[in-house]
């Protein structure tokens, strides 16, 4: 399942980055495979996500969360 | 002798991932005030400070945030250009800031940094944060394993600068070991083939060189050909050669902060996330986003008004002084007439502009405003803009050039280029004493509905200004194209206590740079318009004055005042400015104004903020200087010498307002318009558009209140 299928406060772990012209911006801010990761707050009408990454929170699009598989 | 001195100077360039500190070391380093935040793209451009002892002097560098050497927005660029000396020559040493509670992915960009062969020193910051969360970092170890000096900080309070200082001055700079071997992705044939050819010393300097072949401009065409040629030799993907070399480095990495860092179990739920519960909320999210606008509004209207109202009268005060104190002749009627009032124009905006800017640099230094960038990007996609434009969109409303400034680190540059172009259209601080004015003498200050009717004006100015701003967006992007990707890829920084010290540096200096900036603007067209309104083409003028003679001669004591008063008006029309709105009187007089108020307009395309100095000085002009009225009782005595109504009567005044929230009237967001753009077209066609609808929205108006 990738990242935007999370319910918020749910644990997961970051498994594959899905090819895209994005997959350095993933590795560069941090959303590197192996890391556990938990939705927590949704904006929204499909906004954008907030996720929890070890210690540090990132925005990002759901469009953009669906290029995430994890793995629970 | 100078170009001795200038080469003695070594260059330090300070680079980190964005809101680690940077401009706070900097600050602190050279004792300039650089802009601070805790928000990731503050520091859009680089800036040049310097750092001297008795012996040696440096230059440091302030470099905007980056999270690698590879750049995906305008801000970042910049950090790239000054590292691979494409800019200027490359820096002499490098002080890398990296977040001590994100050692991982400040690493990243270190282990980039180490890799280009210049020497560094690793400045690991915000070690007050990482205490309380429990990491600890191993600082002699880290030495050992990269090689380079390292120092641990708190710029927040000034904690560790001195080290930093005494190891610059020591010049402790050390060039690290290789951090990433790149014998397994970069073919040693092809890495010494493109060392050779540009003189290289380290293989990752070439892996660059290849990298950017693709996206370099300033690269010469024989070098790029001959770079693209090698990676189809090599059979080379540069995409896939970045994503391979930045996973090697995380494994590295990986490696090497379990050796040197140790973390005690993470103490679940802190603060922010328990802020972030509330401030982020679907809804009470959106509900206190509002509220902090609303009280934000409340205090540029209301709180302000006070300190407004006593600049006003203590300038009206001042200039009666003059008139009476000084021996009455050309030179008081300038400083009387044209000058403290064209000042008292500016100062009087202070207790607003410094309000605006105070709560923009709080909730900038509280870590709100990247919240606010996720709670309206979904609000700001439908009209093409990102979530990112709500900061310049939000700072326009101080002053469109901050705003578009701010613009840079929108990565998607259809986003950004309708961001540049709509934010003139935010109500900005300048336009706000046309209103008042405007308003004042309009609108009866009465209660509807428990509201102050003069402040549902207001606030009907900056909703329309809103809808035309997110209105002319949606425009654009209909007619604009771009096939780049948008995406939203933010940190959301931890909730820190808002530095008080700088939020009110700020304030102060941003009141300064406006009344300074402005102040010459004004100063200088005041004088300029006091001397064209004063003298006229001789016929003209002997003329009336003639006429004004006979007419007094007639007249017994009683009828001479009048009589006085009448003769200046018609001195006035017939002097050069006079002439001047007459001659665009007929274009104007459809949207309700009188030459007057076109000389105004014509004054006011250098900025808005010279409309109220200029119609103090035209109207003070020929009237009674020993009268100490201010600005708005002079306006609203003024009638139409023909019709015998007042000039600024409810369909003028709206008509008016129109026009400023609309037109193009400020040449510095002109200029930072083709700076940002970098071609003369979207300027031009910004002004053309902005004033042709600013035109016919005052027109629509005016019949609509006229009639």
């Amino acid at each position: 399942m990738t990242l935007d299928q999370l319910k918020i406060g749910q644990f997961a772990e970051l498994d594959k980055i899905l090819d895209s012209p994005l997959t350095l911006n993933f590795l560069e801010i941090g959303l590197s495979p192996g890391k556990k990761i938990q939705i927590i707050q949704k904006a929204p009408f499909k906004g954008p996500v907030a996720v929890l990454l070890e210690n540090q929170t990132i925005a990002i699009r759901l469009q953009e969360a669906k290029l995430l598989k994890v793995k629970i | 002798m100078e170009a001795l001195i200038a080469k003695q100077t070594k260059t330090i360039a300070i680079i980190g991932n964005p809101n680690v500190g940077k401009s706070s070391i900097f600050n602190q380093l050279t004792g300039l005030k650089q802009k601070v935040g805790n928000y990731p793209g503050i520091t859009v451009d680089k800036t040049v400070g310097a750092l001297k002892n008795k012996e040696k002097q440096f230059h440091i560098l302030d470099l905007p945030g980056t999270y690698s050497l590879y750049p995906k927005s305008e801000d970042e660029l910049i950090a790239h250009r000054v590292l691979s000396g494409k800019a200027d020559a490359k820096p002499d040493y490098i002080l890398m800031v990296l977040d001590a509670c994100n050692l991982e992915r400040s690493f990243l960009l270190a282990s980039q940094v180490m890799d280009l062969g210049i020497p560094v020193a690793l400045v690991v910051n915000m070690k007050d944060l990482a205490e309380k969360k429990g990491i600890k970092v191993n600082t002699f170890k880290l030495f050992r394993e990269t090689g380079a000096p390292i120092i641990l900080t708190d710029a927040r309070k000034n904690d560790g600068m001195d080290q930093i200082k005494s190891m610059i001055f020591e010049e402790k700079f050390a060039a690290p070991k290789t951090f990433l071997n790149l014998d397994g992705l970069l073919p040693q044939d092809l890495s010494g083939k493109i060392k050779s050819r540009f003189s290289l010393e380290t293989d990752y300097q070439a892996f660059q060189y290849l990298v950017f072949a693709g996206y370099d401009l300033t690269a010469p065409a024989a070098d790029k050909v001959w770079l693209t040629r090698q990676l189809v030799e090599f059979d080379c993907d540069i995409r896939s050669l970045q994503i391979a070399e930045t996973n090697a480095r995380n494994k590295e990495i990986e490696l090497l902060l379990e050796k040197v860092v140790s973390k005690d179990p993470l103490p679940q739920r802190n603060l922010t996330q328990k802020l972030d519960n509330f401030l982020m909320h679907p809804v009470m999210g959106y509900f206190f986003f509002l509220a902090l606008m609303l009280l934000i509004f409340q205090a540029i209207f209301a709180w302000a008004e006070v300190p407004m109202d006593l600049i006003d009268e203590g300038f009206a005060m001042v200039g009666s002084w003059i008139a009476e104190t000084l021996p009455s002749g050309a030179f008081t009627d300038l400083i009387a007439e044209g000058i403290i009032p064209g000042i008292g124009g500016v100062v009087i905006f202070i207790p607003q502009i410094a309000l605006l800017f105070g709560f923009l640099a709080f909730l900038e230094d509280t870590g709100y405003m990247s919240r606010v960038v996720y709670l309206m990007d979904r609000v700001m996609r439908p009209f093409g803009l990102h979530g990112k434009s709500v900061v310049p969109l939000i700072s326009g409303m101080a002053c469109a050039i901050p705003g578009i400034m701010a613009s840079r680190s929108i990565s998607n540059s259809k986003e950004r280029l309708i961001t540049i172009l709509v934010t003139p259209w935010m109500s900005c601080s300048a336009r706000l004493p046309v209103y008042i004015i405007l308003i004042g003498l309009t609108v009866p200050d009465d209660l509807v509905w428990g509201m102050n009717l003069q402040a549902i004006v207001l606030l009907a100015m900056y909703l329309l200004s809103i809808g035309a701003t997110l209105g002319g967006a949606f425009l654009l992007k209909l007619f604009l194209k771009t096939n780049e990707q948008s995406y939203l890829l933010t940190d959301l920084p931890v909730y820190r206590m808002p530095r008080w010290k700088a939020v009110l540096l700020t304030m102060f200096h941003k009141s300064k740079v406006f009344v300074l900036e402005a102040g010459k603007v004004i100063l200088s067209i005041s004088i300029v318009l006091w001397i064209l309104a004063s003298y006229g083409p001789s016929n003209l003028m002997d003329a009336v004055e003639q006429e004004k003679e006979t007419a007094l001669a007639q007249a017994d004591e009683a009828e001479s005042g009048e009589i006085e008063e009448i003769y200046a008006s018609k001195e006035l029309e017939a002097s050069y400015i006079g002439i001047l709105g007459k001659s665009i009187e007929p274009v104007i007089r459809p949207l309700g104004y009188d030459w007057k108020i076109g000389i105004a307009l014509i004054t006011s395309f250098a900025a808005r903020e010279v409309f109220v100095g200029t119609i103090a000085t035209i109207y003070s002009v020929g009237g009674d200087p020993e009268n100490d009225l201010t600005i708005r009782e002079k306006l609203a005595r003024e009638v139409d010498p023909e019709t015998g109504e007042k000039v600024f009567n409810k369909a003028t005044a709206f008509s008016l307002m129109v026009f400023y929230a609309f037109a193009m009237q400020c040449m510095s967001t002109l200029a930072i318009v083709y700076r940002e753009t970098k071609t003369w077209k979207w300027p031009v066609l910004q002004t053309i558009f902005m004033t042709g609808f600013a035109y016919l929205a005052a027109f629509i108006t005016y019949q609509i209140f006229s009639s």
